[in-house]
């Protein structure tokens, strides 16, 4: 008893001792640094200008830092291709504006980090190639804010005798927090026609005169907001100049193909339609199958005498044609058509570049038969085998300018708005457009089919008599499309008071050679002053056209040039705002250590990985068996459910060091999925999966022992179970003995009292 | 029956193993092998005054089959290497406990006596 005292008293001084606070070594904490205030926007506003063929647009954004760190604000411009180009930026502070200058686009980088580095603001407009959008960054001072003021221009295009344009408001919308300002202005050469506003039915449209109007958004709250989607047009010919000081001349002249002019000259070219069918694991899921297969036959069906078509159904290295060559539509063919999609069954990688070479040779087939080929891609809009977009948009870029061939896509219940933009993107060629299938074909299939455009005239060519140093920005000679319009853009040496002599010849149905004569004395031609910045565009989109295709470098180096004498960013020159120090020995010399110092200029700051391994608050050292356990699960549960195994698209499985294994060609082999147990390799022109780590020798040693200790217990409690009720059998036994012995012994002595006879 | 509810833990590693349920088990399982460990020793101590307590002849297997449970949960959840880390401090408890073990069975010794 005293012993046991002593050993519990001096316990209780040892259990004290180790009580005092040590150095721990068994765990290590991570410390996450706070995260930085996001940049507001406190407001937006908007000037949009539309004339015939050219579109520009002042956008206003008004950003403040509300943290104590110097930031790099950044704002995506993701434009899409042959539309908007950024041809300006300037900086706003307090009341004092900043312009920018046009460099090629190393030395603009160059010179905003070297500003940044000392100290001194800046702003930089950049094209990001990976992920193919324009970027602006602006650093902002703590507590400050800076006011960007951002040029976009555009030409545009004429579709059924209007002119459209669409701004993305719905984005400004979201982001504003205190206004949201647009004033939209339509102002035509000619005498304005109709102007409608069809995605805001309501928006009052003021009209100042013959050839202007107006409309107005002021929302000073947040409200949400659709897209604003402009159409207007304008009454007759479209005839206007403009002449700079420099002394060069613009012209510009545009005529609808409905014209009266045209109408005994256009002939509608035959279609030849190039389908391309997705059958990849993906559309498998979502009963896109179906919906593919019944677009497809709809779209052929609506072929006519003259037209022809070629169906290729794309699934993973496999590239399977309808027939090699292509065929007109008929009953027994839509049969066939059924039979043929019908043999497929959605499995395997997506490449949308493997059918290509197949699209390409029924293109030339179609050309040489005298038809328009017009390419429909028809998908879910995920490629999972390389080349991936960005650079799967040059192979397409390639093709359509090559065989000159529309690219139009039918997105099939695309999975998210990525994979859609996939589509958008490879449907930018030669007037393509997406159109989405969520619920039912038919409607979105008429709509395709409804945005099918052929020429209808070909070989218009345009001349400029007596003028000096002519060149056109327009293609010359040009191919008139259905819906659109004949038009001259050009540049020559004169003043706005020299006449106009144009002339434009093209071949009627018959082959005779046709003209139209203008001759106009200069004083009588409308000025427009935006006609030069549309000379412009025009020219740099045909020159950024043909750079994607092929990667000439003198049309690299024209693009260039153009691009910084003009003011606009391109993928190879870059504009840039550079503001003076506000105080040259100041303390702002020391504000870029407070950014982020590893982030990249285009990516987001480099912030804590919550996947790192330190992440845990453990040990790496000191792993409990279950939490290993979890983690390998997890890791496999990953595997499973990453997106190319759950939509099938891996054409085939093979175990890491089997004989299928060492088949492969590593060497050119691309990894697009590296897991823990699987990996995803892109090889041989196809996705296979690489298993290894499987089955799990420790886990099969628990399973196995588990499921032994379950058998063991079980038996074991049987046993005690049994036992147990023989036991209580037995005692049962014995009580009702030892009872019996007992009433025995009880009654015994009243027998023995009972009194004899 | 904790070594039922440890091996029943064992048996859902894979794919399928769910942390929380692991652990939860494992737990259940300490839960009920420090139960067992304690019912094998009061059955050890009162078998002379009530033999039928012990259940015939299984407190001794009881409690080697509890200390396996409890070896293998306790390794299983990481407890093992947090006492092999703590030894020390693990060393005193078990010594605060033969102590009030002790304490105990030398306060019920008179009335044994007694009885």
């Amino acid at each position: 008893m005293k012993a046991a005292r002593f050993v519990f008293a001096i316990g209780l001084v040892v259990v004290a001792l180790l009580s005092v606070p040590g150095p721990a070594a068994a765990f290590c904490v991570i410390v996450e640094p706070p995260t930085p205030l996001p940049t507001q926007v406190n407001g937006t506003q908007v000037e949009i200008q539309l004339t015939e063929g050219f579109a520009r647009i002042v956008i206003i954004k008004e950003f403040y830092n509300p943290s104590d760190e110097l930031k790099q604000g950044q704002i995506a411009f993701p434009l899409e291709k042959g539309h908007e180009l950024i041809t300006d930026l300037r900086m706003k502070i307090g009341n004092v504006t900043y312009g920018s200058s046009t460099q090629n686009r190393t030395d603009a980088l160059n010179a905003f980090l070297e500003a940044i580095a000392k100290g001194q603001d800046a702003a930089l407009v950049q094209y990001d190639p990976p992920r193919d959008v324009y970027w602006i960054a602006v650093t902002i001072p703590p507590k400050e804010a800076r006011t960007t003021i951002t040029t976009l221009e555009m030409p545009l295009t004429k579709k059924d005798g209007f002119y459209e344009y669409t701004y993305r408001l719905s984005i400004d919308a979201r982001d504003s927090l205190s206004y949201l300002r647009v004033h939209a202005r339509v102002e035509t050469a000619a005498p304005l026609g109709d102007v409608q506003i069809p995605s805001h039915p309501d928006l009052p449209v003021i009209r100042g005169g013959l050839h202007f109007a107006d409309a107005y958004i002021n929302e000073t709250r947040p409200a949400a907001t659709g897209d604003l989607h402009i159409r207007f047009r304008a009454a007759g010919t479209s005839l206007s100049q403009f002449a700079d000081p420099s002394g060069d001349r613009y012209i510009r002249f545009s005529l609808d193909a409905a014209d009266p002019t045209f109408a005994s000259s256009l002939r509608p070219t035959p279609r030849a339609l190039v389908i391309l069918v997705d059958a990849s694991g993906s559309m498998g899921f979502l009963d896109r199958w179906s919906l593919a297969k019944d677009a497809v036959r709809r779209i052929a069906s609506d072929l006519g005498a003259g037209e022809s078509y070629g169906v290729a159904v794309f699934q993973g290295a496999t590239v399977a044609p309808l027939s090699p060559n292509l065929q007109p539509w008929t009953v027994t063919g839509e049969a066939d058509l059924v039979r043929f999609l019908d043999s497929f069954r959605p499995h395997g990688s997506t490449s949308f570049a493997a059918p290509l070479a197949q699209a390409a040779s029924w293109a030339t087939d179609a050309r040489r038969a005298g038809q328009q080929p017009i390419l429909i891609l028809v998908s879910d809009g995920r490629p999972t085998r390389a080349p991936l977009d960005p650079d799967l948009e040059p192979t397409y870029a390639r093709i359509s300018y090559e065989q000159a061939m529309p690219i139009y896509a039918l997105a099939v219940r695309p999975a998210d708005h990525d994979d859609e933009t996939v589509l958008h993107n490879l449907s930018a060629y030669h007037r393509g457009e997406l159109v989405t299938v969520r619920g039912d074909v038919p409607g979105p299939v008429a709509d395709l089919l409804a945005s099918i455009r052929v020429p209808v005239l070909g070989n218009l060519q345009a001349q400029i008599a007596n003028a000096a140093n002519l060149t056109f920005a327009s293609a010359n000679p040009q191919v008139v499309w259905q819906g659109g319009e004949a038009f001259v853009i050009a540049r020559m040496r004169g003043t706005a008071n020299d006449s106009l002599d144009l002339r434009m010849t093209w071949p009627d149905a018959s082959g005779a050679t046709r003209a139209l004569d203008l001759r106009s004395a200069g004083p009588e031609i409308p000025v427009q002053p935006l006609l030069k910045r549309q000379w412009v565009l025009t020219r740099i989109h045909a020159l950024l056209e043909a750079a994607r295709a092929r990667a000439d470098p003198s049309v690299i180096a024209e693009l260039t040039t153009l691009g910084t004498e003009n003011r606009v960013a391109t993928p190879y020159t870059s504009l840039l705002v550079l503001l003076p120090l506000p105080n040259p020995s100041g303390d702002r010399s020391a504000a870029p250590e407070t950014s982020f110092p590893d982030a990249p200029i285009f990516g987001a700051p480099a912030t804590f990985s919550p996947a790192s391994p330190a992440s845990s608050g453990l040990s790496p050292i000191f792993v409990p068996p279950l939490v290993a356990e979890a983690r390998k699960a997890d890791a496999l549960r990953r595997d499973v459910r990453t997106s190319l195994v759950a939509q099938d698209e891996v054409d085939r499985y093979v175990a890491f060091g089997s004989p299928e294994y060492s088949k492969l060609d590593l060497q050119t082999a691309t990894s697009r999925y590296e897991g823990t147990y699987l990996r995803i390799l892109d090889v041989g022109g196809e996705l296979v999966g690489v298993h290894s780590g499987l089955p799990d020798s420790s886990q099969l040693v628990a399973n196995g022992i588990g499921f032994a200790g379950i058998f063991l217990a079980v038996v074991g409690f049987a046993r005690v179970s049994r036992r147990g009720n023989r036991s209580q059998h037995d005692k049962e036994i014995v009580d009702a003995t030892t009872q019996r012995e007992s009433v025995l012994e009880i009654e015994a002595p009243v027998e023995r009292t009972e009194p004899p006879d | 029956m904790a070594l039922g509810i440890v091996s029943f833990a064992l048996a859902t590693f894979g794919p399928w193993f769910n942390l929380l349920l692991g652990y939860g088990l494992m737990a259940a399982s300490i839960a009920v092998a420090v139960l067992g460990i304690w019912w094998a020793d009061r059955s050890a101590h009162q078998v002379h005054r009530n033999p039928g307590l012990t259940n015939g002849i299984f407190a001794k297997s009881g409690a080697t089959l509890s200390v396996v449970a409890l070896i293998l949960s306790t390794y299983y959840t990481g407890l093992l290497i947090l006492v092999l880390v703590f030894w020390p401090l693990l060393f005193v408890a078990l010594l605060l406990t033969w102590a009030f073990h002790r304490a105990w069975v030398d306060s019920d010794v008179p009335s044994e006596v007694q009885a």
